[in-house]
């Protein structure tokens, strides 16, 4: 970045600003302006889009950014640390600018669909609504933008918060609030650990910025880290606790940032807020509860991506927790009668891809997955909506069928939306699920010892839900749209209007096609340099050795070769045999799961299957009890945690307390008795400390 | 020959405790200004023994003080003798408990 | 029967042995207390100082009186030498030596009252050397007095307005207004029912 700043670059704090703007207009004049502050919203994100396009091409063009926007304060650490800067800062690099559209594009979309959604069916409170739909893009795309851990920190809280507040949004009925209450403390439990992890990088590196162009007097941490483990060339310092080693350390601190990740993006064990989290309206489901902001933990994730790589042992539990959570919430998904349960189930189960492939080392893979499925469950989400716009809010697929004829529009980007998600050639979903499968699989296979075998039981979950996947994505398609109206509604459902449609069909096409920007199978097959994507994230030459994908996962000397020590192996036929067989599982797969759902629910008057299943079903049912082992957690352990702690409060130390008290008030009650009035009592108290005084100071003074 | 200071300061002390114990035991507000004055009385003897004791003046000139201020520290406590009978219709000092406890 | 005097004793033993008891500690401290002499005021100060010679003629060195002044007058072999002590007559002089010399000095009698005059009134030029003292006290005087005519008149001239009535101290309850006045620090007159709102004593 020498010479001049790019002009794109100078405008992109405005990319959050729009969006804070929308939120401030509809929050004071929301209920005097046409459509409760929709119209503020749609302008501002659209503009935020179009801005977060001329970055992309201003980063495409090889320029990254960063910049230090707002310092609050410069501590002096003292030691060999020197000044802790903390600050708001702009990081645009490919990751963020990809990102930065994403989720521009979508809360555009959301805002267009929310006009159906809400505005048509004559919602009250829409300023509110659309405030906090402001206020969460606002956070969002500073949470994208940020260049440090703490203002990610910030803004990933800021964002919890929208989602609390939109979850929340019809507080008047029982489910919601307390769904919005169990998605903010759960996720806080998370955050809880996130902040430790920030409190303990900063006064580990002195610093918590991702990446620096510029600024000689600045480090990132990652960069830092690499140096103080000895795999990357130079010296840094860094305070260790304790004399600890580096490595441990290190680790822990990953894992600590891990917490905050693992609730957001609702990985197993903090899976429990999302699928409560559906109470909340439909597209904000989609917007921030499968699109964007449960993306913001693997997305953290693959923004110090470069720390996370020095640890093998952070990136084993990372693949193994991504690796069950995809086959565990994917099982869940299979019984479930409402429509966006199901979804939900499925967005837990695709973020544990996302997690699978980080912590396989496939940064590509799971910066791909990330973005091909907030395409296609955005659009499920949406197209959801249409169908629970159409059903009059009735969500129970069970009382649905043969919606294919009555909405086409619908039915064909929902489609499209379920072969990507299913994972069937040639749709979105299938590519990048395919190479995170892959990277698992490769890394699984060459890697020695216990970090292979982890890696290949996480790949063999993740392989198995796939099968999964299937089954009840087209079980959803099949009960929602095929077969006979199974009610009246359903037989006559309520129409849809363009604003529903817009979206639906953009989406539906980006679902269908997106996937083409990396095509990794293709490549290896024909020796085309198709993997664009991949290209892209190499970035710019100055982030080379910070944030570019060739720092990290290509050739010999980048960090997963040296720090995380993974090594891709092969099966019989070399790298293109393993590819194809590996497509050819996945897509197997995924092609007997949908089979299966067609033989049980693609017939006129399906019936639900689940007796079948036996004990199982129970399980499935309750979702592993998971929620009722929370609450035995909180009931059984902490509660009577909470009530000792309470007793020995009131007891000891308000004892304590009151006696001093008590003991001051009765001494006081006595005490008060000197003071009788008389002048001549006082005058002989006078008198009398007179005398004290004297034969004191006389007998120390040796007066007599 | 001079007499020595010491016993100057045991008659100062003396007066000083006699006017002591009047204003300790008694009752009578008038008794107390009476008392009041043998205490600034005590305090002149020493003012006085002292600058002989030095050969400086300013203690003789201080007992002057003492003596104006003696009068017009009666002024002041002759007015409020004048109102503790007003509100009393005595002057003895035991009957003022008002500002206690 | 007759009656014997008997000692009131309506305050107990404390204050009286308080009393006693600090006179006797501060006796014992007095009293031991290494004091030493004092140094007690001059009875004359010099007011002239005249060399007559060597040590030597002071046996031969006399005080003369003329009508003239005051003289010390040496008698030598070729005659008497005299020397002017002061113009005026009948004052104490006398002849000493000391280091080697001979002097007629003459000295009359301190008055310690004046000498309190000149100092409280910043004359210093009247004031004998021998006779120290801090100067100019009258301001003080004059700033005490100042200070406590402002009392006795803060004290005096107090007054407070109660409910529409103007409370002063000195009032009788003849000057008072029928309705009844409340005396300055919260008293009532008899005639007045609701007594004592705020009043310190009642």
């Amino acid at each position: 970045m020498t010479g001049t700043t790019p002009f794109a670059f100078e405008f992109a704090p405005a990319i959050a600003a729009l969006p804070f703007v929308s939120f401030l207009i509809a929050l004071a004049f929301g209920d005097r302006m046409p459509k409760g502050g929709a119209l503020g919203g749609i302008l501002a994100t659209a503009g935020s889009l179009l801005l977060s396009l001329w970055v992309f091409v201003t980063v495409s063009g090889g320029s990254a950014y960063v910049h230090d926007i707002h310092t609050w304060t410069i501590l002096d650490a003292g030691g060999a640390l020197g000044d802790v800067n903390l600050h708001f800062g702009l990081l645009l690099d490919p990751l963020s600018a990809m990102m930065l559209i994403i989720v521009s594009l979508i809360a555009l979309l959301v805002h267009v669909f929310s006009l159906g959604y809400m505005n048509d069916e004559g919602e009250t409170g829409l300023p509110r609504y659309y405030a906090g739909l402001g206020l969460f893009t606002f956070s969002m795309l500073s949470f994208v933008m940020a260049d440090n851990l703490l203002q990610a920190f910030m803004f990933f809280e800021l964002v919890g918060l929208c989602s609390f507040l939109l979850i929340g949004f019809w507080f008047r009925e029982d489910a919601p609030p307390s769904a919005a209450k169990k998605a903010f403390l759960v996720t806080r439990f998370g955050d809880y650990f996130f902040l430790i992890g920030v409190v303990g990088i900063i006064a580990t590196f002195g610093t918590s910025r991702f990446a620096v162009v510029g600024d000689a007097a600045a480090a990132a941490f990652p960069v830092e880290a690499a140096k103080v483990l000895g795999v990357t060339e130079g010296t840094a310092t860094a305070v260790i606790p304790g004399g600890m080693d580096p490595q441990l350390w290190f680790t822990i601190l990953g894992l600590l940032v891990l917490g905050g990740v693992v609730g957001k993006s609702a990985q197993f064990p903090l899976h429990t807020w999302l699928p409560d989290a559906m109470e909340g309206p439909t597209p904000v489901s989609a917007l921030i509860h499968a699109a964007t902001m449960v993306a913001a933990g693997v997305y953290l994730v693959a923004r110090m991506y470069g720390f996370y790589l020095l640890s093998p042992t952070a990136l084993g539990i990372i693949a193994l927790v991504g690796g069950f959570t995809a086959l565990f919430a994917a099982t869940m998904g299979v019984v479930k009668k409402e429509i966006k349960q199901v979804l939900a189930y499925s967005t837990i189960s695709q973020y544990g891809y996302m997690m699978l492939a980080l912590g396989a080392g496939g940064y590509v893979a799971a910066t791909f997955h990330l973005m091909t499925h907030a395409f296609f469950k955005a659009l499920l989400f949406l197209g959801a909506g249409s169908v629970i716009i159409a059903m009059h809010h009735n969500e129970n697929m069970w009382d649905m069928g043969g919606l294919k004829e009555k909405m086409p529009v619908t039915y064909y980007t929902f489609l499209s939306g379920s072969l990507a998600l299913a994972g069937i050639v040639p749709f979105s979903g299938f590519w990048s699920k395919d190479e995170v499968l892959y990277e698992a699989f490769v890394h699984g296979l060459g890697t020695a010892g216990t970090q292979g075998t982890l890696l290949l039981v996480a790949y063999a979950f993740g392989l198995l839900a796939v099968f999964f996947t299937g089954f009840y994505t087209f079980r959803m398609v099949f009960l929602t749209f095929h077969g006979e109206p199974r009610s009246d509604t359903a037989k006559d459902p309520h129409g849809v209007r363009w604003n529903v449609k817009g979206p639906l069909a953009v989406l539906g096409i980006l679902a269908a096609v997106v996937g083409l920007v990396n095509m990794v199978p293709v490549k290896k097959l024909t020796g085309a340099n198709i993997d664009f994507l991949h290209k892209w994230l190499k970035g710019p030459e100055a982030l080379k050795a910070q944030t570019s994908v060739a720092h990290y996962t290509d050739g010999d000397t980048s960090l997963l070769h040296e720090g995380a020590h993974y090594v891709a192996g092969t099966l019989a036929g070399g790298e293109v045999g393993t590819v194809l067989i590996s497509a050819a599982v996945s897509l197997g797969l995924a092609l007997a799961g949908a089979g299966l759902a067609y033989r049980l629910y693609n017939v006129p008057e399906p019936v639900e299957h689940t007796d079948k299943l036996g004990a199982a079903k129970d399980v499935l049912y309750n979702n592993y009890y998971q929620d009722e082992f929370q609450v035995f957690l909180a009931e059984r352990v902490t509660m009577p945690l909470a009530k000792a702690a309470d007793t020995f409060d009131q007891s000891v130390i308000d004892g304590a307390v009151n006696g001093v008290s008590s003991v001051s008030l009765f001494s006081g009650r006595r005490v008060k008795r000197v003071q009788t009035g008389l002048v001549t009592n006082y005058a002989l108290l006078l008198t009398l400390g007179f005398l004290v005084l004297l034969v004191a100071m006389a007998a120390t003074g040796g007066w007599f | 020959m001079a007499v020595p200071a010491e016993y100057y300061l045991v008659l100062s002390a003396g007066l000083f405790c006699i006017g002591l114990a009047g204003i300790l035991t008694r009752k009578n507000a008038l008794m107390f200004l009476m008392s009041v004055e043998l205490m600034l009385n005590a305090a002149n003897i020493n003012f006085v023994a002292f600058s002989l004791y030095w050969g400086n003046l300013t203690g003789q000139t201080f007992a002057l003080f003492t003596m104006a201020l003696a009068a017009a520290e009666v002024a002041i406590g002759i007015g409020i003798i004048l109102v503790l009978y007003r509100n009393f219709g005595d002057v003895d000092v035991t009957d003022a408990v008002g500002m206690r406890w | 029967m007759t009656t014997r005097p008997e000692l009131r004793d309506t305050g107990g033993l404390l204050p009286a042995v308080a009393a006693v008891g600090l006179f006797v500690v501060m006796a014992a401290v007095f009293l031991g207390a290494p004091i030493g002499d004092a140094a007690g005021f001059p009875q004359n100060a010099e007011v002239a100082n005249e060399s007559i010679g060597d040590a030597s003629v002071a046996s031969n060195a006399s005080i003369q009186t003329t009508n003239n002044g005051t003289f010390a007058q040496v008698a030598t072999a070729s005659g008497n030498e005299s020397t002017l002590l002061t113009e005026d007559t009948g004052v104490n002089a006398t002849i000493v030596t000391a280091g080697g010399s001979a002097y007629g000095v003459v000295s009359e009698p301190v008055s310690v009252t004046a000498t309190i005059g000149y100092a409280m009134f910043g004359l210093s030029s009247q004031l004998p050397d021998e006779l120290k003292s801090e100067s100019f006290l009258a301001v003080f005087e004059i700033i005490d007095l100042v200070l406590v005519a402002a009392l006795v008149g803060a004290v005096t001239l107090a007054r407070r307005e109660d409910l529409s009535t103007v409370v002063t101290l000195f009032t009788s309850s003849e000057d008072a207004a029928p309705s009844g006045a409340v005396a300055a620090d919260g008293g009532s007159e008899p005639d007045v029912s609701e007594e004592s709102t705020d009043g310190g004593d009642a």
